[in-house]
């Protein structure tokens, strides 16, 4: 990539990243467009390869897919890893499999950027404090939608810019002469990375007497092998199945 | 001395309401009073048009400001809630304290939290994302689609539950959270998250070990000896041990995946894996 395709690549990364965690427009940016899925596509159609963004941008989320935020608190950032590896990985040719690795480690430095945020933001819930006691509307108004995008702005879209204007040069020189096995340790991780996720939506909805259902899950596609779909169905089924049981049970009193 | 309002919310305000409370929840998030930018900016036309004296704007505006946190979409039953309560003081100034709403507030914004981050964070919006993911690496755009469509079922889902405590009034989010019907949902939700888990750690987790030796001029492959225990069990394992690490030892998700960068280095490096 070079020229305006560059540019106009480095903004709109930028951008994206910008708005997603920025959190501007909320849960629709926290699920949508801060999704490496969504920024893979904005960055193949930029590029011209809409197919290769899809694939990227798909096997990124899955690898961060199920860590979430509670409480707000962000482990491993999965936009800053979309927006600055997926346009790097289109220019300079890199699988799936390369860009995911370099993606787990970009992850990491998110939540500095999230963490700073949250600490500029302070400011203004003291501007607003002074606005509520004089009753000024448009002043909490501007502390809630106007200021902090504003103030985050260099904070997250200039990193975003400068990397993917910058970072492709970097990027094939850096491919060129790292050994093979860190690579290949990388993509290790990456394919290790979804179960920590899972772990963790596991450790929230599931108490321990819970535990045989997500070995059964795993058993039907490991094992068995049916697909994900047909598990699910079965699942849903057996979820059914289970609690009405327990409802008739605990109406007839047993 | 509080002013006497009977005027009720409208529909229109109410929609206006829930659309500010979904596009700017976390828009103004900080360490010190999390979301409360964002809820007393969402309830304004409210708060605007129950209280027409200044000094009973001011004393609300106050109050919301105060620390606040919650799920964002699981965060409707506390917003609906609110709304009510609100109402119901500008009506009835002497019957409901502010100091009331604020503790209705803060005292449910914890278990509101931790059902919408189990529920629908946690279980619907990653199966919706887990869907997507395995449409997209196929390079189908309807991966797109469907993550577009996860996100209309968690606001769906902050509508449905706004209005539900709105029109129910204070006692309704103890009704959901409480009712037999509802946790059997949570139950079932729950039942079907933890086989899609074990479902999608055998899809999506990888983990096989590069050793070989040899033995009587034939070559044998770690791998294959463990996949004639049981294909895949060391998937399994990892996840039951990163579900271990969590649960008992509360590691956090940052260590986890730091350590697992390292893992994979150094397994690489030694040519384990």
């Amino acid at each position: 990539m070079s020229g305006t395709q560059l540019i106009m690549m480095a903004l709109c990364m930028g951008l994206m990243y910008w708005i997603a965690r920025g959190m501007i427009g909320g849960y629709f940016s926290f699920f949508f467009i801060a999704s490496p899925i969504a920024i893979g596509v904005i960055a193949g159609l930029i590029y011209g390869d809409l197919e290769r963004g899809l694939i990227i941008g798909g096997g990124i989320a899955a690898a961060f897919a199920g860590i979430i935020a509670p409480g707000g608190n962000l482990p491993t950032d999965s936009a800053l890893a979309a927006t600055t590896v997926i346009p790097i990985a289109l220019a300079t040719g890199l699988t799936a499999e390369q860009a995911i690795a370099f993606a787990v480690p970009m992850g990491l430095l998110g939540s500095f950027a999230t963490n700073l945020r949250k600490m500029i933001n302070v400011v203004f819930v003291h501007r607003a404090d002074e606005y509520a006691a004089k009753g000024n509307l448009a002043g909490i108004k501007r502390c809630a939608i106007i200021y902090p995008p504003i103030i985050e702005l260099p904070l997250l879209f200039l990193p975003v810019f400068l990397i993917v204007m910058f970072g492709q040069d970097a990027m094939l020189a850096f491919m060129n002469t790292v050994p093979s096995w860190v690579m290949h340790g990388l993509e290790v991780a990456g394919s290790v990375m979804p179960a920590i996720g899972f772990a963790l939506i596991m450790n929230m909805i599931g108490k321990p007497r819970m535990i045989p259902y997500a070995i059964l899950g795993f058993v039907f596609v490991k094992a068995v092998g049916l697909n994900v779909l047909t598990t699910g169905l079965i699942a849903g089924c057996i979820a059914v199945l289970v609690v009405l049981d327990k409802r008739t049970r605990t109406k007839e009193g047993v | 001395m509080s002013e006497v309002n009977n005027v009720s919310l409208t529909k229109k305000d109410i929609n206006r309401i829930i659309a500010r409370w979904y596009i700017t929840t976390e828009m103004s998030l900080n360490f010190e009073r999390m979301q409360s930018i964002a809820f007393t900016y969402s309830i304004l036309p409210a708060l605007e048009k129950l209280y027409t004296n200044k000094e009973d704007l001011i004393e609300a505006l106050q109050r919301h400001l105060e620390l606040f946190n919650t799920n964002a979409t699981a965060g409707g039953l506390i917003l609906g809630t609110t709304l009510a309560m609100e109402e119901e003081k500008a009506k009835n100034p002497e019957l409901i304290p502010g100091e009331s709403i604020v503790a209705v507030k803060t005292g449910l914004m914890g278990p509101v939290a931790a059902f919408g981050d189990s529920f629908s964070a946690g279980t619907i919006t990653t199966l919706f994302i887990l869907a997507s993911c395995s449409l997209a690496q196929t390079g189908s755009i309807a991966g797109l689609g469907l993550l577009f469509l996860g996100t209309m079922v968690t606001l769906a889902e902050l509508i449905f539950f706004t209005k539900l405590t709105y029109k129910k009034g204070r006692t309704a989010i103890k009704d959901v959270l409480s009712s037999k019907l509802m946790t059997d949902i949570i139950e079932g939700a729950n039942i079907l998250g933890m086989f899609m888990m074990g479902a999608l750690t055998a899809s999506m987790v990888s983990l096989t070990v590069a050793l070989s030796y040899t033995f009587n001029e034939a070559t044998l492959s770690v791998q294959d000896k463990i996949d004639g225990i049981m294909p895949g069990i060391l998937s399994l394992a990892v996840l039951f041990i990163y579900y271990v690490l969590i649960s008992k030892k509360h590691v956090s998700v940052a260590k986890l995946v730091l350590f697992t960068i390292l893992f994979g280095l150094v397994g690489a490096g030694i040519g384990l894996l």
